[in-house]
């Protein structure tokens, strides 16, 4: 197995009110590889996603992305940002931009100061948008504002912004949950297909396990917190979803 | 065939050990307001058989107020103008003041550290007290400070406006949607980014809302602070009453009815249209 290219080792993080979202949680996606982790609401995945990025500090454990441990000052998590693009489940554009200067956000962290001229960005950072908006298929809507666009077209968007990062790493956190079940597979299959066409790794919380199956080259099951089983997508048996999902889980 | 329904009787109300010394208080509550509104109408010499009688010796008054003198208009037209101007500046000072410390008012940006917490504290109360000012009364302290004219208008406006503004743009920054701002720190956005891409298109729509409807206020405001001697038609309004000159009198209201209600329909449209945005 080659290097590995996100290393999470023994994390564990708790929230103010007390919840455990996390306890003592550890992973590795290697470079190129696409990764989905399946479990119950509320077993700890969209924390672990954004203890990754930093969103999120974990309490105990390490994270280790390209070969360095991620430290939690301003200009190492803004670098690590960087590197690292995310697509959300409620795809958090902002509705009152259009799709271009939505997916031109995603150049932010390469922006050198805060006393950059708001709204202006570089032609080379424009090119990168366009780009991504044709990976994703939404080039014609670029002018459109992004509160008139579909779900389906949103979350496109929503990648675009990611991948005009340019990313190493992309995070998705239930990126297709509040999508139509065929919208849904439409949209994650064009993800999945954009990642591997342009040898990125991923690393995704779904809502079904039928997608994970069908769109990841290893899974992870998480429950309470913690990684109860890993595995190729053949090797989820009904016997091993229970034990992610509790034996009510029935195939 | 009628449908047999099984009667159900609701299970009693469970009573807390104060529901009676609540329901006793809340009689008293009663008694009270009723005695005051009693007293109210005493002390103010409520009597609607004054408005009456006090109509014909009013006649000659309105005999002039029906005759309009419109010799006056370009002056008064002039004079309207220079309200809208006053609202107008004063509103934008507001603006420009208000517009940075609403960040700092914010309870999503600033509760986070001790520090926050307390400039949160600090500006929240500052807006408060600004509020509580009343335009009227600033305005009379201005005119004092600075002469009668337009100038002191302009400081009363703005300055109340500072505490208006400010909790209805702090508000609205507290309404967001926290997604994009998180969206935003995911690329890497640092704390200015995230205010300038994340919460400011999010807030603009309103901010603008909130201070179109400001200047629609405090155009109505600047009329009644120039009697107090702060510029604008008010001013002259007030001469012509201390004249005895009651056809001017009428000019100014019509033309003060008229303005008022075409900008108070300009500024509810475009308000309209940012909310539909």
């Amino acid at each position: 197995m080659p290097e590995a290219l996100l290393k999470v080792d023994n994390i564990a993080h708790a929230y103010p009110d007390g919840t455990k979202a996390l306890r003592g949680l550890s992973l590795a996606v290697a470079p190129g590889e696409i990764v989905s982790i399946i479990g119950l609401s509320g077993a700890g995945k969209s924390t672990l996603l954004r203890c990754i990025n930093g969103l999120v500090r974990p309490q105990s454990g390490t994270v280790t992305f390209a070969g360095k441990a991620v430290a939690w000052d301003a200009r190492t998590l803004r670098l690590l940002r960087r590197d690292i693009g995310m697509v959300f489940q409620h795809f958090n554009l902002i509705g009152n931009l259009t799709v271009l200067t939505n997916v031109l956000l995603g150049r932010l962290g390469y922006q050198p100061s805060w006393m950059q001229p708001f709204y202006r960005f570089s032609a080379q950072d424009r090119d990168i948008a366009a780009s991504a908006l044709e990976k994703v298929g939404m080039l014609r809507e670029w002018h459109k504002r992004a509160s008139e666009l579909s779900g389906g077209q949103q979350q496109r968007v929503g990648v675009a912004r990611a991948l005009a990062q340019e990313p190493k790493l992309l995070l998705a956190d239930e990126p297709v949950s509040s999508l139509d079940p065929l919208t849904a597979d439409i949209v994650l299959g064009h993800f999945v297909e954009i990642v591997r066409g342009e040898g990125l790794a991923a690393l995704m919380n779904l809502h079904t396990v039928e997608l994970a199956r069908k769109y990841s080259d290893r899974m992870v099951g998480v429950r309470d917190g913690r990684a109860v089983w890993e595995g190729l997508p053949a090797e989820a048996t009904t016997g091993v979803l229970k034990s992610i999902y509790g034996d009510e889980y029935a195939g | 065939m009628p449908v047999e329904r099984a009667q159900v009787m609701l299970p009693p109300r469970p009573q807390s050990p104060g529901a009676r010394i609540a329901r006793i208080a809340w009689w008293m509550a009663l008694v009270m307001l009723v005695a005051y509104i009693a007293l109210a109408l005493v002390q103010t010499e409520f009597n609607p058989l004054k408005l009456i009688a006090g109509g014909s010796s009013a006649r000659e008054i309105l005999s002039q107020i029906i005759h309009p003198d419109w010799s006056i208009l370009g002056k008064l037209l002039k004079l309207m103008n220079e309200t809208v101007e006053i609202a107008l500046i004063g509103t934008l000072i507001a603006i420009i003041i208000s517009f940075p410390l609403s960040f700092l008012a914010a309870k999503n940006l600033m509760l986070g550290t001790p520090l926050g917490r307390a400039v949160y504290a600090l500006v929240r109360l500052i807006f408060n007290v600004l509020r509580a000012f009343e335009p009227v009364l600033l305005a009379v302290l201005f005119v004092l400070m600075v002469g009668i004219g337009p100038f002191p208008g302009v400081l009363a406006l703005g300055l109340h406006s500072v505490g208006m503004l400010g909790k209805l743009f702090s508000e609205a920054i507290e309404g967001i949607n926290q997604g994009p701002v998180e969206a935003i720190q995911a690329c890497g956005g640092n704390r200015f980014q995230v205010i300038w891409y994340g919460i400011l298109p999010q807030i603009a729509p309103a901010f603008l809302a909130f201070s179109i409807y400001r200047w629609d206020i405090n155009i109505r405001m600047s009329i009644v602070l120039g009697i107090v001697g702060a510029g604008g038609i008010g001013y002259m309004l007030l001469q012509y009453m201390n004249l005895l000159q009651y056809s001017k009198v009428a000019t100014a209201f019509i033309l003060i009815l008229i303005v008022v209600t075409a900008l108070d329909y300009a500024s509810a449209a475009l308000r309209t249209r940012l909310g539909q945005r």
